[in-house]
């Protein structure tokens, strides 16, 4: 039984260690504890009175902790939570974004250390690199995949005053220009169970107490004692930010204030970017990423990623979709109405038509451009109004159609060399096109898809609407082009 | 004749430095204060506790107040009071102060004082009828020692301990 009992006691002991100093630190950092004593006395015949005082000053330390690493908040007011960004599908070489929000629960400054490290498969590239936003959306701290720096500001909250403003010890707070509280900051207001994302609007910076008695001497003067001025954070509501959305209120402190005693920690809201490009043909490449995050003593480590993923404290950033693209050439007797195939018969004086379809049905591949020749024994045929209509007999005109599965663009040769006029609205780069000339061997270039030119490959896939060429984005009533038929005649000599 | 009114000039200046000693005898009690809080250091393998200035405090600290008084005058200072607001932003540890002389707490800031067992205030209960409450430690506002004499000449010290919030 004795021994139980000293089990227990040395577990309970082991339990304690455990708990973080932030338990206890309801003080902010830089808080001065005045304390002035007063001696008072009389002399011998009980009829003078005097009296004596002494002062003395103690600063409040920083107790660092870690920072609460949060999904981003939808709302303004919101229970803090972690799980990695959703995932989804991306070219090889495309971006994946996702954003968190990291916030301050020392009770007082600190300087972060920001790291970031990624781990990819089946990629020849990949990189991870981390962007602190402003409240605003706009960029706080340029995109890196090195180590950084991130002063952040958190406060034990003494009492409110009026509607908005959050009081806090005298001279306790930063300056502006040591990095403290300033105008745009997010500030995090704890309602116990929810939190309230608020904006800084104005910063006041009081005084601590003071004593004109202090020091070394003893004095037999009285002394004269400066009142404390509080530090005053004003704030309101946090609307319409990337990142955070809508749904801030106002605060209303006049009604529910914070508790004295609990922290208002800086919010720092930060954006992680990863690439990959698949290494081979068909393997879609992944990233693991993890953004590891300390106090100033690399201590307290908090990191943007789950414990129980693989590897630990990773998330994972999506699959970058290899490219597959393919190529399938098929021609036909036009003359004698042939189905397309691989081989066709033809007597001399007839029209072939080939069909050429780029089938991408992996992740986007840039530049995607064919490149033809006119057949031996052949000559390229030309249209005078449209592909497919009346034939020109000047070597100049329509020579070939492209057709992204939604629209059709006719190919012209002419002086000018190449003409595709493209689609109006929604407005796709279909594709364009370039006959060297009209006679046997010489190129035919098509090139295919968004962002394409008179001389140069687009995307394949692309949207039939060019405004969103991702493939999340590209939702109904517009189509993800995975195929892309290219058609050209030939008469054979 | 100069070097007479020298002299006299001299005399005056003794019988100026004597003066105070005979015709304003008082008492003349200063008081200092340090703060400090205890340290845990290794010396000779061993882990011993040592006293240091507090300059900086951990909130949960606990901060040594040590008050310090002297009286450098020619009389005993009679019903010396040692008054002390317990600081902002700390509460005071029971039982730390030390048990010099006439040892009082107050709950309101001054304007009272009590033994700590004799420190009571009412609230009004569910039963809506008055009942009468003691103050628990961190209620307390102000501490006081009351020291009947201090002769000319005589230093001493109290002491108490608080807890950073």
């Amino acid at each position: 039984m004795k021994r139980n009992l000293f089990a227990a006691l040395a577990l309970s002991a082991v339990a304690a260690v455990g708990v973080p100093a932030t338990a206890m630190a309801s003080t902010t950092a830089g808080t001065t504890i005045l304390n002035v004593v007063t001696v008072d006395y009389k002399d011998a015949t009980n009829t003078n009175s005097f009296s004596a005082a002494f002062s003395t000053s103690v600063s409040v330390n920083l107790v660092k902790a870690g920072l609460n690493i949060t999904t981003a908040p939808s709302t303004a007011n919101y229970t803090p939570a972690f799980s990695c960004a959703a995932l989804d599908s991306y070219a090889s070489g495309g971006t994946f974004s996702a954003v968190y929000a990291m916030t301050a629960t020392a009770n007082g400054q600190d300087t972060y250390k920001l790291n970031i490290e990624q781990a990819s498969h089946n990629a020849s590239t990949s990189s991870a690199t981390y962007t602190i936003l402003k409240a605003d959306g706009n960029v706080q701290a340029a995109a890196t995949s090195a180590a950084s720096d991130l002063v952040l500001n958190s406060a034990i909250v003494v009492g409110t005053s009026g509607t908005d403003t959050l009081l806090f010890p005298g001279g306790s707070l930063k300056s502006a220009a040591d990095g403290g509280f300033a105008a745009g900051d997010i500030v995090v207001v704890d309602y116990g169970a929810t939190k309230t994302a608020y904006l800084v609007k104005n910063v006041t910076l009081g005084h601590a107490a003071g004593y004109t008695v202090n020091g070394a001497i003893a004095s037999t003067a009285t002394g004269k004692k400066t009142d404390e001025e509080r530090d005053q954070v004003q704030v309101e509501a946090f609307v319409n930010v990337n990142g955070i959305g809508n749904g801030g209120t106002a605060p209303a402190f006049n009604t529910t204030a914070p508790a004295v005693g609990t922290v208002v920690g800086e919010m720092a809201i930060v954006k992680i970017d990863v690439t990959a490009v698949s290494s081979a043909k068909d393997l879609d490449a992944s990233v693991d990423y993890k953004l590891t995050v300390t106090d100033s003593s690399a201590n307290n480590t908090q990191y943007v990623g789950s414990a129980t993923n693989s590897p630990a404290n990773t998330c994972p950033a999506g699959n970058f979709l290899a490219t597959k693209l393919e190529i399938l050439k098929q021609v036909r007797n036009f003359t004698d109405n042939g189905s397309f195939g691989a081989t066709a018969t033809s007597d001399p004086g007839k029209v072939l038509e080939y069909l050429v379809t780029v089938t991408n049905n992996g992740g986007q591949a840039n530049s995607a451009a064919v490149i033809d020749n006119i057949p031996t024994y052949t000559k390229l045929v030309t249209f005078q109004d449209t592909y497919g209509g009346t034939v020109s007999t000047d070597g100049t005109g329509y020579f070939a159609q492209i057709f992204d599965g939604v629209n059709t663009v006719n190919l012209t040769v002419d002086a000018s060399g190449e003409v595709a006029a493209q689609p109006l609205s929604p407005a796709p780069s279909v594709g364009f096109g370039k006959a060297a000339a009209v006679t046997a061997g010489a190129a035919l270039n098509f090139y295919l898809g968004q962002g394409s030119s008179a001389s140069a490959g687009g995307t394949v896939p692309s949207c039939s609407d060019s405004t969103k060429n991702t493939q999340a984005l590209c939702i109904a009533p517009f189509t993800w082009n995975r195929t892309y038929t290219i058609k050209y005649r030939v008469k054979v000599d | 004749m100069q070097k007479n009114k020298k002299l006299a000039t001299a005399a005056v200046a003794l019988i100026l430095a004597a003066m105070p000693l005979v015709a304003w005898a008082q008492p003349k009690v200063t008081i200092t204060m340090k703060a400090e809080k205890e340290v845990s250091v290794t010396a000779k393998g061993k882990q011993v506790k040592k006293r240091v200035a507090a300059k900086g405090v951990q909130p949960g600290e606990e901060i040594i107040y040590t008050l310090s008084y002297q009286n450098s005058g020619n009389e005993a200072a009679k019903d010396v009071v040692i008054s002390d607001p317990i600081p902002a932003g700390t509460a005071y540890i029971p039982g730390s102060a030390s048990e010099t002389g006439d040892l009082a707490f107050s709950i309101d800031k001054g304007k009272t004082f009590k033994k700590p067992t004799l420190l009571t205030y009412e609230l009004k209960g569910n039963t809506g009828k008055m009942e009468k409450k003691v103050a628990s430690p961190d209620e307390y506002t102000d501490v006081r020692w009351t020291i009947p004499q201090v002769p000319a000449g005589g230093t001493g010290s109290v002491s108490f301990k608080v807890k950073v919030k």
